[in-house]
């Protein structure tokens, strides 16, 4: 078999297995009928490097990966993702998350930052206190790690950063669609969550945490059980949500919160909103967070949440934070591909590349970060 | 002949000088800068001016390309951890130069120049200064288009090929 028809093969499977259209995929490369793209997965006409290059793009590959076989024998690393059901939109960003793994490392690599990026938790899940003292353990699982990372009293601002900055964890924000919530991955390139960049602000923040928990225990449950469909939640499922829900909500502040706000024993609507905005959860997440604490009775939650007017404040909420600026990649991701750019290991179209704007875009983008491509970031150091 | 990459296009564009380049050289662009790199550039203020390098082919630029091949065999050759990651605009660019010894290639990309140093090519590399000056041209320029940025850039990938082919 010759080489063209190889890379034909590998072509069409990838389409196919993205259950891409011809047509589509014809019309994303600007060909003017699908029987061009239709001879290059025949191996009847070679693909030209620059078409090559744009299907890889699309199928969430590098060129490589159609260039060397070989890359096709390396070994998958796992991805847990929220939903156990996978579409092919999950498909295409699980690829992408893997691939933006790997490029993270190959970053990390160049810059030089390599010796440091072992992650090991300061903490870690213990399986059996897990499964003996269940909920409790979580709960202090949730108090250490939040007191270790210097989360502070509202921990959803600083957790992204402090994850990726302490712990070494990758924390990327893409816009899944209806691909998928959140996912998390432990392997050779590393740990990294995924979250959901067009969810609202306050459902990413959860979707952090409970991943976090995940790779916290990543070792402690079989996927079997955390997928388990017995209940309508699996038992980790459960410890993840609980672990969120203590992380984002430090019992201690949430109570100084409401006693603030609680006049003749009760405590209004607005408050309870106003509440969760300043912790960036949603509304649904204190209450339940308050039954936790034993502040509210789980019967009256319910109620609450049934509540029409609750149901309208809190969908104003959704309609205010929808607008609000969404996270793109990863900050950490985007400051070591600058870094490695303005240190001239890698080009700009190879930026371009790596943080997925179009090569026109880098000067602004490079702007938007307060760097200028034409400056000189170096200085003169006296190391005497 | 001149082979350029896509940080030249634009700054020679940005300068308001391309009708000048295209008039007093040969110029050619490899495919994938062509097809998949340069279609604008911005000015002050976020305006996008468009530019069409698919509508110029054959009239004022030529159209180069390697085989994805050729590009996965030159990129073996340079495939040191040591030296800066390019892409594959650039390396498409350096596969078409080592092929064709009359191309001077101009880019003011400082990975792309440090490789040109390391892969031997420095003879077949041109500033963006220089080639002004060679259209007739003289303009203030910012660093990243200045002959001593070039000449800077090119001698790191060659200080690191005596360095590597010393050992």
């Amino acid at each position: 078999m010759g080489k063209d028809e190889l890379i034909g093969i590998r072509l069409k499977v990838e389409r196919e297995a993205l259950s891409l259209k011809l047509q589509y995929v014809a019309a994303q490369l600007g060909f003017n009928n699908y029987q061009t793209l239709s001879s290059i997965e025949s191996g009847e006409r070679p693909a030209r490097a620059w078409e090559l290059m744009k299907l890889a793009q699309l199928y969430g590959r590098n060129m490589e990966f159609f260039l060397r076989p070989e890359q096709l024998e390396q070994q998958k690393q796992h991805v847990l993702w929220r939903e156990q059901a996978q579409t092919e939109k999950t498909a295409l960003a699980e690829r992408k998350f893997l691939n933006l793994c790997d490029n993270f490392s190959r970053l990390k690599e160049l810059s030089g930052e390599t010796e440091s990026d072992s992650v090991t938790f300061p903490i870690t899940a213990d399986a059996l206190k897990l499964r003996k003292d269940q909920f409790r353990y979580v709960e202090k699982l949730a108090d250490e790690y939040r007191r270790l990372l210097d989360l502070g009293g509202r921990p959803a601002c600083a957790l992204p950063s402090a994850l990726e900055n302490q712990l070494g964890i990758l924390v990327l924000f893409l816009d899944l669609a209806d691909g998928g919530s959140a996912a998390a991955t432990c392997g050779p390139t590393g740990q990294a969550i995924l979250v959901n960049s067009s969810d609202i602000s306050w459902r990413r923040n959860y979707d952090l945490a409970h991943e976090f928990f995940h790779l916290a225990t990543w070792d402690a449950f079989s996927q079997t059980e955390i997928y388990d469909k017995q209940a309508s939640k699996s038992l980790p499922e459960q410890f993840a949500d609980a672990f969120a829900s203590a992380l984002l909500l430090p019992a201690d502040k949430v109570r100084e919160e409401c006693a603030h706000r609680i006049t003749g024993g009760k405590i209004s609507y607005a408050s309870l909103i106003e509440i969760a905005r300043e912790f960036e959860v949603s509304t649904d997440a204190l209450l339940w967070r308050l039954v936790n604490l034993r502040l509210l009775a789980r019967k009256d939650v319910i109620d609450t949440l049934n509540q029409k007017v609750l149901k309208e404040m809190e969908l104003e909420r959704k309609m205010k934070g929808q607008a609000g600026e969404r996270p793109y990649l990863s900050a950490k991701y985007i400051s070591l591909a600058i870094k490695t750019f303005l240190m001239g290991k890698i080009s700009k179209a190879k930026l371009a590349e790596y943080v997925g704007i179009a090569f026109s875009e880098v000067p602004s983008f490079l702007k938007s970060f307060g760097y200028d491509e034409d400056e000189d970031y170096t200085v003169a150091f006296d190391t005497a | 002949m001149i082979l350029l990459d896509a940080n030249a296009i634009i700054g020679f564009h940005e300068l308001g000088v391309w009708n000048q380049i295209i008039k007093q050289h040969e110029v050619y662009i490899p495919s994938v800068v062509l097809r998949s790199e340069v279609f604008w550039y911005e000015t002050t203020g976020g305006f996008r001016h468009s530019i069409d390098l698919v509508g110029a082919i054959g009239q004022t630029i030529t159209e180069l390309e390697c085989t994805p091949d050729e590009i996965k065999d030159f990129s073996s050759k340079y495939n040191h951890p040591f030296l800066p990651e390019i892409h594959a605009g650039e390396l498409e660019a350096l596969a078409l130069l080592e092929k064709q010894a009359d191309f001077l290639f101009c880019t003011c990309d400082k990975a792309a120049l440090v490789v040109l140093g390391f892969m031997g090519l420095s003879e077949q590399g041109i500033s963006f200064e220089h080639l002004l000056q060679k259209t007739g041209l003289t303009k203030i320029l910012v660093r990243k288009h200045t002959q001593a940025f070039f000449e800077e850039h090119i001698s790191v990938g060659q200080r690191m090929r005596v360095e590597h082919f010393s050992k």
